[in-house]
């Protein structure tokens, strides 16, 4: 079972908070997923290699030439703040 | 009172006879503008539209090629990039005044569409970065069942669905990532095909689950559905998941007839473990093995054993890929940005301001199980289990050609009937999830029914997609050859 310390460390690690009376909801709902999922413990996977791509396939890389995708400007198109030519951030290092 | 229906086969014949792709383009423009279903959420220029119509009207009068799909209207699902336009992925984050995205570029699929001459009407309402099985996960608003407006459509293409059952469009992209295409389709009475994984570029789909997603079409006949993928399929270079693999002329596996076709039809999907699948739906399909049967077609009885697993695997799998994926919607280089004095916060307001509910549910999901402690528990078992239901359907294949089941245990429910219980939502997903996680093939095409729609979903091995409208070209045509 999730405890509500564990879905604020949780959070935190995701970048995402929530308000206090959102958390009870979360926390159920993740419980309930979780002990749903509990089931795969009833399978045996002694042995079973992990499958993480669901066709067998060698990774293809491209000719090694140089090739023009999008410009500085095209990737900076949709910054909701740039500077210089690049994204504007705010203070990096917190006070 | 909307314009004719067409098929994407009956328009390109109307244009040979004289129709003009510029009236066709105006009446199905006209028609969006009066839709009560809410399946758009952006619509193109339609000067812009018009224009490139009437081009296509005067190349095809001097007697040029306008292409295998020259002058067809075709709506995209929103989570699919199209150069100059905006997409949402049905989410705030890519939508508000501060931020709304504007692509700039075109993912592949768009790109062999716009190639092949088809005209982009507009971008479909669709479960939040295509998080849902019903649509009203939607940032934009639910979308109506056309077949009957108090139902949902089905998630998470349901904008797209509902687009080509309510004649907004002749046909329309959807992706599929445990269902999304297929499941929708059934709801709709359309006809929805999910490719095999890696048959269909995913470069431009805004990712959710990358190991699962599948772009695939969503047309009115199975005909249509080869005709799509004609064009669609193919590898690409900026997706290196892409697979090097022939393509064929898929229309050509229609009209075969099953004549000594196996189809396999699980015992798991009608017995215990796989709760909730309704007698009428039941009954579609057993009417359907009938006539299959009647046409030739060997019926058998396979196993796959660990379907029951199929959805927990599934949800673990999903929302970790999907915790990594959507990392990048950080209020930094696109989207919505919240007001904040240092870095970590901008993250977190940004986020937490931008997504809705069910996305933030399933971030937190996948980064809970990717975390310190508990990935071998989860992800890596479910990694583990997702062989054995891969190694299911292998053996499965070894006897028979297809598989046939149900696409969904239901009909569309009640818009709201769900929405409290994410659980009985994703339970929802139970015939269509395996297909995502072995990387097959599979189509839902309308079966027999005397009420709402009921998909009837085949499943082939790997890159025979042939098989796949082999078998629902028969059933489409409710078992004549």
């Amino acid at each position: 079972m999730i405890t509500n310390e564990e879905v604020l460390k949780i959070a935190q690690l995701a970048h995402l908070s929530f308000e206090a009376d959102e958390l009870e909801g979360l926390r159920n709902d993740l419980n309930s997923i979780l002990e749903y999922v509990e089931a795969l413990n009833e399978v045996d996977t002694e042995g079973v290699e992990a499958t993480s791509h669901p066709v067998s396939t060698t990774m293809r890389l491209r000719e090694d030439v140089a090739e023009s995708r999008l410009t500085s400007n095209e990737v900076l198109s949709n910054a909701p703040a740039k500077a210089e030519g690049q994204f504007q951030v705010p203070k990096v290092v917190a006070s | 009172m909307s314009q004719e229906t067409h098929t994407i086969r009956q328009l390109l014949d109307a244009y040979k006879a004289g129709t003009k792709s510029a009236d066709i383009a105006a009446q199905y423009l006209d028609a969006i503008k009066e839709d009560t279903h809410g399946a758009f959420i952006s619509v193109v220029d339609s000067d812009e539209l018009l224009a490139q119509a009437r081009g296509i009207d005067e190349a095809r009068a001097r007697g040029e090629d306008t292409g295998v799909l020259g002058g067809v209207p075709i709506a995209i699902k929103d989570n699919i990039c199209v150069k100059g336009g905006p997409v949402s992925a049905g989410s705030k984050i890519l939508d508000q005044a501060d931020g709304r995205f504007i692509s700039p570029y075109d993912a592949t699929v768009v790109t062999k569409l716009k190639a092949a001459g088809a005209l982009i009407l507009g971008k479909t309402n669709l479960d939040e970065f295509a998080m849902g099985s019903s649509n009203e996960n939607s940032a934009f608003g639910a979308v109506k069942n056309p077949a009957d407006p108090e139902r949902v459509p089905g998630g998470s293409s349901g904008g797209s669905a509902a687009a080509v059952a309510a004649n907004l469009c002749v046909a329309a992209l959807g992706s599929d990532t445990g269902g999304s295409i297929r499941q929708p389709a059934a709801f709709t009475g359309t006809v929805g095909l999910k490719p095999t994984y890696g048959r269909v570029s995913r470069f431009g789909l805004i990712a959710f689950a990358s190991s699962l997603d599948q772009i695939g079409p969503m047309t009115r006949t199975v005909e249509d559905a080869a005709l799509m993928l004609n064009v669609l399929a193919g590898p690409c270079p900026h997706d290196m998941t892409s697979m090097d693999v022939p393509s064929e002329d898929w229309t050509q596996s229609l009209g075969r007839g099953v004549e000594g076709l196996k189809i396999g039809v699980p015992k798991e999907y009608f017995g215990p473990g796989v709760e909730g699948l309704s007698p009428e739906v039941r009954a579609s399909v057993q009417e359907t093995l009938q006539r299959l049967e009647s046409q030739g077609a060997q019926i058998q009885e396979v196993s796959l054993p660990h379907t029951k697993y199929a959805v927990a695997t599934y949800y673990l799998l999903a929302t970790a890929e999907a915790s990594s994926n959507l990392a990048r919607f950080d209020g930094v280089r696109y989207g919505h940005r919240a007001e904040a004095r240092e870095l970590q916060e901008l993250y977190t307001k940004s986020r937490s301001e931008g997504f809705g509910p069910e996305v933030k549910r399933r971030i937190m999901l996948g980064t809970y199980v990717l975390s310190a402690g508990f990935y071998d528990a989860y992800y890596k078992k479910a990694q583990s289990v997702r062989t054995l239901i891969t190694r299911d359907f292998e053996n499965a294949f070894k006897a028979v050609d297809v598989i046939l089941g149900p696409t969904t245990p239901n009909v569309a429910f009640r818009l709201g009937e769900k929405t409290n219980d994410p659980l009985q939502m994703y339970l929802e997903d139970i015939f269509t999830i395996s297909c995502n996680l072995a990387g097959l093939p599979g189509i839902s095409v309308p079966g027999p029914t005397s009420g709402l729609p009921i998909g009837i979903q085949i499943l082939a091995p790997h890159f025979r997609e042939d098989l796949v409208f082999q078998a629902a070209s028969v059933i489409e045509s409710g078992g004549r050859s």
